[in-house]
């Protein structure tokens, strides 16, 4: 199989779907037919029905193992309580079995390995539960979801199970919320450690990457990125800190979707969500109080300053490839926006006033919605051209939000922008069909 | 080498489960039982989901020195009376020798500080002060049947409210645990000076009996 064809089972399936109907009305020989079957490699399985069988044999596995612990409970009372700590532990031994057998019978089955992790996981944090009421251990949700999800690792790396993988991401996010101490100081190692156990899973996501299974990988690094966003406010940074944090993150995502689209590791969803998040940034970027908040301090200052200066590493090499490979300017920009928050604040630290800065951020989003606007455009795309009218619109209206002008300039104002807005879109879509005609 | 994984997995993860299940039973089979007398919660709410949600008269010490270090986990000496009550007279930052103790990882210490007018800056030091702490000891759920603990949820607002209208032994609610080396395991809440699991069973035959 020629591996610089894109790896993607659904579209190939709908390709070999086609390729019967295409024969039989001439578009195609059967020489071109047999052509482009060896170019794709042998028909995969649909993506849809490999997945929903994994589901269900993740499903079984809770259904099963709730099932039987709800029968113990039945008469939990009335067994004695040695009796009810070994209970607690069966359905774990029946997990072991399980993963015996399928490592020994089902190794290349995903459905098993799937089932057998989950089901583990599942079994692992119910054995910890029964026995924490059988001996009325006071409750800690922190420390019980930090236990099973260390606990897990093994599993989830044995199995390279990505259903187990989640279990574990949603696992670790939950736990920080839970542990994080809304009151008190924490210390560095309270922060670090999130950070540590969520790249605990990155030797399964370059496991999945080497075995070529592009859809698994997909989704635990989009679970994971997810993770590492719904954490960011619990990891002990100012507003500053995780606003650069995220402004970096989506950036490095806009990036690594435009580097490689054909292949893209990011889903177009994530894509998007991530642009949605920089114009976002963008605003609140635009606004002056948002650049006086910027004091980091002790512990935290260190923490903060490690985690920014992995991010900016990573935003410099993948800006810097975008740009040896010649990929679209408009990609190039949108993928700049964390570097240039970074570099704009730096450069501003010891200035007093917030005026330039704002002025120039102001700018620099203007600047970014015309490029918008002008690769959209020529590209013939009308989705880009209404982003680029989105983000000038946007920070217009912002700065209307922003202004002491009396709410009848306002909504004038306001009105205005909204017709610009249409009327930019009538003329360009007409041009655009008028230049495709022609 | 897959097989070998597998049986590491097992080996780690019901060492864990083993671990939990084994040190508490050893406390349980050979540490000393004392008794907490439970002290009124929320009313509205003592049960969270399927357990009773307890406090402990035992659970705030009051001093006029300072009895416990300035942080950390702490050990507290229990004094047991004859009818086998603990009470806590004394906070350590090091296990003590001969008495039973109960390690103590949260805890919070506040202090009263009046000073009167004529106090000066000089005898200030000299002013008598109350030490308060608030300990969370390791014990503060009993488990019950779902079925139950309606029941029992009643039962235990009954024995509280009895309590305090006719003064009657206030040490008929308590909870039973285990002390062993600073570890402490929960083995039986008492209601009126039974067991609530029989108390319930005797009152629903009381009143399918009626």
């Amino acid at each position: 199989m020629n591996t610089s064809v894109p790896n993607d089972r659904p579209h190939i399936a709908w390709l070999y779907r086609q390729l019967p109907d295409w024969r039989s009305r001439g578009i195609l020989t059967e020489e071109a037919e047999a052509a482009l079957r060896e170019q794709y490699g042998p028909e995969p399985v649909a993506d849809y029905r490999r997945i929903t069988s994994i589901l269900f044999a993740a499903l079984a596995s809770l259904l099963i193992g709730g099932g039987i612990i709800l029968l113990f409970a039945y008469n939990w009372e009335n067994i004695s309580r040695p009796l009810r700590a070994l209970l607690s532990i069966a359905p774990l031994l029946a997990t072991y079995a399980a993963g015996y057998f399928t490592l020994t019978r089902r190794q290349e089955h995903a459905t098993w390995k799937e089932g057998v992790a989950v089901g583990n996981i599942c079994a692992l944090a119910a054995a910890i539960a029964l026995v924490g009421q059988t001996y009325n251990i006071p409750g800690n949700l922190a420390t019980f979801l930090l236990t099973v999800s260390l606990l897990s690792l093994p599993t989830i790396h044995l199995f390279r199970s990505t259903g187990a993988a989640l279990l574990y991401l949603v696992g670790i996010v939950i736990w920080r919320w839970e542990s994080h101490d809304f009151h008190h100081h924490e210390s560095l190692h309270d922060y670090a450690l999130f950070w540590i156990l969520l790249a605990l899973v990155i030797p399964l996501l370059l496991r999945h990457l080497k075995t070529g299974s592009f859809h698994a990988s997909r989704i635990l690094l989009t679970a994971m990125i997810a993770a590492a966003a719904i954490a960011m406010p619990v990891q002990g940074m100012e507003e500053w800190g995780f606003l650069s944090a995220y402004a970096l993150t989506a950036s490095a995502i806009v990036a690594t979707r435009a580097l490689d689209d054909k292949n893209a590791l990011i889903l177009p969803g994530v894509s998007g969500l991530a642009h949605v998040g920089l114009f976002v940034i963008l605003l609140f970027l635009s606004f002056g109080d948002t650049w006086k908040t910027c004091n980091f301090h002790g512990e935290k200052a260190l923490g903060t300053t490690v985690l920014l200066s992995a991010l900016v590493a990573g935003n410099i090499a993948l800006w810097t490839l975008l740009n040896v490979r010649r990929k679209p300017l408009i990609a190039q920009s949108w993928a700049a926006i964390g570097l240039a928050t970074i570099a704009l604040r730096l450069a501003t630290a010891e200035v007093e006033s917030t005026h330039l800065v704002t002025a120039l951020a102001n700018l620099a989003g203007l600047a970014l919605g015309a490029t918008t606007i002008v690769c959209g455009y020529r590209a013939g795309r009308m989705g880009q051209v209404n982003g680029g009218l989105v983000v000038i619109g946007g920070i217009l209206f912002m700065r209307f939000l922003d202004s002491d002008m009396s709410l009848v300039l306002r909504g004038c104002g306001l009105i205005a922008i909204g017709i610009a807005f249409i009327l930019t879109n009538i003329i360009l879509s007409r041009k655009m069909r008028k230049e495709k005609a022609s | 080498m897959k097989r070998i994984g597998l049986l590491l997995i097992a080996i780690l993860q019901l060492a864990a489960v083993t671990w939990m299940i084994a040190s508490r039973e050893i406390v349980l089979a050979t540490g000393q039982e004392v008794k907490f007398v439970t002290s009124p919660v929320d009313p509205a709410d003592p049960f969270r989901g399927r357990y009773v949600a307890l406090r402990f008269e035992a659970a705030v010490v009051e001093s006029e020195t300072d009895l416990a270090p300035a942080s950390g986990p702490i050990c507290a000496v229990l004094s047991v009376d004859n009818d086998g009550y603990a009470t806590i007279t004394a906070l350590l930052a090091d296990p003590p020798a001969d008495a039973p103790y109960i390690t103590i990882t949260r805890w919070y210490r506040t202090w009263d500080n009046p000073v009167p007018a004529e106090v000066t800056d000089e005898t200030a030091n000299d002013v008598p002060q109350t030490y308060h702490y608030a300990l969370t000891l390791p014990f503060d759920r009993y488990y019950m049947n779902e079925k139950a603990a309606p029941q029992a949820e009643t039962a235990y607002r009954e024995a509280l409210a009895n309590r305090t209208q006719t003064a009657a032994d206030p040490k008929g609610n308590y909870l039973a645990v285990c002390v062993r080396n600073g570890k402490a395991v929960a083995r039986q809440l008492y209601i009126d000076g039974q067991p609530v699991e029989e108390m319930l069973r005797a009152k629903s035959q009381a009143e399918t009996a009626d």
